[in-house]
Parts: C-alpha cells; sequence; structure tokens
C-alpha cells in the first residue's frame, strides 16, 4: 500500500498529463479548423433566442446563486420564527433580543465562562 | 531499476493507453452507441443504425463531426478558460481509473477515497463555471441550477459512496482505500444486515448517479424547452464535444465505480480465468447502464424544488441511515 501523498502525486501527474493531451487535440482542432480566436462581428451578440438582451445584463451575479433554495425551499424552517420576529411591536423585538442573550448568556458559561485577564 | 522504471512508466501507460484515454474513448463510444440504442427502443424508434455495423461508429462519427467544426467564442466569452476546465476535468475522470481494480498496477492508499472524491466533483464544478464564463443568461440560469442541484445531489451520492467503504474497512481492514474496498466489497452482500444497508446505498447511489449525470428526470440544469442548453448554449465544435465526452466519461466512471463497490466487480467469479472475469464486469456494467436508461425513458422532467426536495427528504435520510448504522453496527 503507498503513501496517500503519493496517491495524491500519482493521481496528479495522470491529470496533468490526460489535459496535456486534451489540450493538445484542442489545439490540433483550432489549426485544422482554422478557427478565428477572437470574436468577429457576425458573433457579437449572444443567443438569446431573438430577443435584444445586454450583454453586461445577462450575467448572473453569484450573490444570486443560492437565494432561490433559501428564499423558498427551506422558508418552512425559519418562517415561523421569521413571523413571529418581525411583528413590527417594538416590544416582540425586545423580546426575542433578550431571549438571545440568554441563550448566548447560557452558552458561554456552560463552555466555562469568561476569564478575567 | 528496471523494476524502478517499471513502476515509474506505468501510470503513464495506464493514463495514456488502459484503462487510459485510448481505452476509455473505446468504452465511452460503445456505451454511448449501447445506450442512444437502448433508449431509441424503449421509445419505439430504431436508433443509430447507418454508421457502422449497427451504427456502433455513429458516436464516433458525431465527435469527429464536432472535433472539426468551428470553435466559436462569443463576445465576453472567456477565450482560454474553457477548454483549460474541460482538459483538466478529463484529466481528473481519467485518474479515477487508476484507482479502481480494472487498472493493472493500481493506485492506493489508506483513506485514499478521499482523493476519489475529490475527483469525482471535478465534472460538476467545471461544467458549472462553463455557464459563467459566457455572458448568456440561459448559461448563468442552467449554472445557477446545476449549483443548486449539487448541493442536493452531490452529498447524497458521497455519502452513498461511503457505505460500502466504510463497512469494508471495518470488516476486512480495507483501509477506506477505493481498491481495496472495492475488492472486498463483494463479501458484505453474503452478511443479511450488512446487505441490506448495501441495497440501500446502492439505490441511493444509482438514483444521484442519474442526477449527477443530468439525465431525466434530472435534466433541469440543461431543459432544452426552457434554457436551450444551460450551461452549454453558447459552446459549439470541439468543446461540445469535449462537454459530451465528459458526461460520456462521467457515465463511465461512476457506473464502473458502482460495479465495482456495490455489486462487487468480478464476484462470483473471483477465482476464474481473467476474460471470465471481464466478461461479469462488463455484463454487471451495462446492467447499470441499463437501469440508468430505463429510468431516463421512463420518468419526465421534474421542477428544480420537486428534485431538491427529492433528495433532502427521502435521498439524505436514507444515505445517512446507511452510512451511520454502518458506522456503529
Amino acid at each position: 500500500m503507498m503513501d496517500v501523498l503519493l496517491v495524491i502525486v500519482l493521481t496528479s501527474l495522470s491529470m496533468v498529463l490526460t489535459a496535456l493531451v486534451a489540450y493538445g487535440l484542442y489545439l490540433y482542432s483550432l489549426g485544422a479548423t482554422k478557427t478565428i480566436t477572437k470574436p468577429t462581428d457576425e458573433k457579437k451578440s449572444i443567443y438569446a433566442c431573438g430577443e435584444d438582451i445586454d450583454e453586461k445584463a445577462a450575467t448572473v451575479s453569484d450573490v444570486n446563486l443560492y437565494v432561490t433554495i433559501w428564499n423558498e425551499l427551506f422558508k418552512p424552517l425559519y418562517d415561523s420564527l421569521r413571523k413571529k420576529v418581525h411583528t413590527g411591536i417594538l416590544n416582540d423585538w425586545f423580546f426575542w433580543m433578550f431571549l438571545l442573550l440568554i441563550i448566548a448568556y447560557t452558552v458561554i458559561v456552560l463552555l466555562g465562562g469568561v476569564k478575567s485577564v | 531499476m528496471s523494476e524502478f522504471l517499471v513502476r515509474l512508466l506505468m501510470p503513464v501507460f495506464e493514463t495514456l493507453i488502459y484503462p487510459g484515454i485510448v481505452f476509455s474513448f473505446l468504452v465511452v463510444i460503445f456505451t454511448q452507441w449501447y445506450r442512444r440504442k437502448l433508449y431509441a427502443r424503449m421509445q419505439n424508434r430504431v436508433g443509430p443504425w447507418i454508421t457502422g455495423p449497427k451504427g456502433i461508429l455513429q458516436p464516433l462519427a458525431d465527435y469527429v463531426k464536432l472535433f472539426f467544426k468551428e470553435d466559436i467564442i462569443v463576445v465576453r466569452g472567456h477565450l482560454k478558460l474553457p477548454a483549460f476546465l474541460l482538459a483538466i476535468t478529463i484529466g481528473a475522470l481519467i485518474a479515477v481509473l487508476l484507482m479502481l481494480p480494472i487498472s493493472p498496477y493500481p493506485v492506493y492508499g489508506s483513506f485514499d477515497i478521499i482523493v476519489a472524491i475529490y475527483l469525482l466533483v471535478w465534472p460538476t464544478l467545471a461544467l458549472a463555471a462553463l455557464g459563467f464564463l459566457t455572458p448568456s443568461p440561459y448559461g448563468a440560469t442552467g449554472s445557477s441550477r446545476l449549483l443548486s442541484l449539487t448541493i442536493a445531489y452531490e452529498v447524497v451520492y458521497l455519502l452513498s459512496v461511503l457505505v460500502p467503504v466504510v463497512l469494508a474497512t471495518k470488516y476486512f481492514g480495507s483501509a477506506y482505500s477505493l481498491y481495496l474496498s472495492s475488492v472486498t466489497a463483494w463479501k458484505l452482500w453474503t452478511h443479511p444486515v450488512l446487505a441490506i444497508l448495501m441495497a440501500i446505498a446502492l439505490f441511493v447511489a444509482i438514483i444521484s448517479l442519474q442526477c449527477k449525470l443530468l439525465d431525466k428526470p434530472f435534466d433541469i440544469p440543461e431543459a432544452e424547452q426552457e434554457i436551450v442548453a444551460g450551461p452549454f448554449t453558447e459552446y459549439s465544435g470541439p468543446k461540445l464535444a469535449f462537454i459530451i465526452f465528459i458526461h460520456d466519461m462521467e457515465q463511465y466512471v461512476n457506473a464502473l465505480l458502482i460495479t465495482y463497490l456495490f455489486l462487487g466487480g468480478p464476484a462470483p467469479l473471483i477465482n476464474a480465468p481473467i476474460w471470465a472475469q471481464a466478461v461479469v464486469i462488463a455484463v454487471k456494467y451495462l446492467i447499470v447502464v441499463l437501469v440508468l436508461t430505463w429510468i431516463k425513458a421512463m420518468v419526465a422532467r421534474f421542477r428544480i424544488d420537486q428534485a431538491i426536495r427529492i433528495f433532502w427528504k427521502y435521498m439524505v435520510p436514507l444515505s445517512l441511515f446507511a452510512l451511520i448504522f454502518a458506522t456503529v453496527i
């Protein structure tokens, strides 16, 4: 049995070797078809099924990637708590913050408390 | 000295010829033909039948056609990174083959399952990155859907793969090695309780593999009626050939992994001649591909929330139950 570091080295070597072969094939394909690698005028439009979409607006920010999951799928998990906290009444908000403070204090005490300097 | 040279050159031979690039390409062509033919028969069609005997060379013809077509790079699209990512991803999938018993001199060590898991996640992340490297709204939407699905199925698939590895390590001392677990995992089916755990893990692995391959009912990221081709919309020519090759390679590598890790590889002909073992492995591999194709032909596409709900509501508890039970039993 090999050391796991040797496994990592050998698999990485295999990865790099295959990648070199594949990239070489890609370059050969480019040469064979004499492809223009810079976009020409007729390629300066994105495929949008006939709609006129600005290229800058077409990209999605990475902030939005997981937002659907939290907003839609996991909503039942935290929705009841959200409704209780967000009533608009200040007393409710204070109650929940006070509760949070008590929980935080309890956790700190259980973990051994804060040592005085 | 000569032995040292052999040990040094063997990974190179394995990467380039067997079970590496050349052998994988042949298997990929055969598997794609087999799958297309099965899928067509299930839909009452003929499937590929012109190129080569019974159309067996049709996948090769498709690859050659794509490979020599123009590589169109859209404005604001990245020039070099997509091809580089695709090349590295093919490398990651070939490297997994070196860790399986199909390799003549397998690369293995204790806890190398972590390396295998890392390599198996590469294609998903690379294909998701492809969508963001072009300014297409369909690409971005497809990649976003793919990443959303990833947090569901990738966890489940890896948990289910860990079940036979943990069990084999516990009972046969395979030291969390993919190769040693694959060699000994067939014995787990002889114990009734362990066989139940293996069956659960196998079921979950097949379903999540269907999602990993982006086949129906989980082809949400490349749903052509909604978002054209998802992350691959703006890709053409050799890059599209690479993308299709990666899909086929992923199917081949993961189906082979399931054949070895869950179905016992050459078992029950462990001590038979090598050709008999190869036949058994080929039959099991083709059965796995048949099941995947059968699911693809049978079920319509889910919505993304339905797919994620299925995984988090049913598959995650099932795979966690199997893994926790495998750990404590």
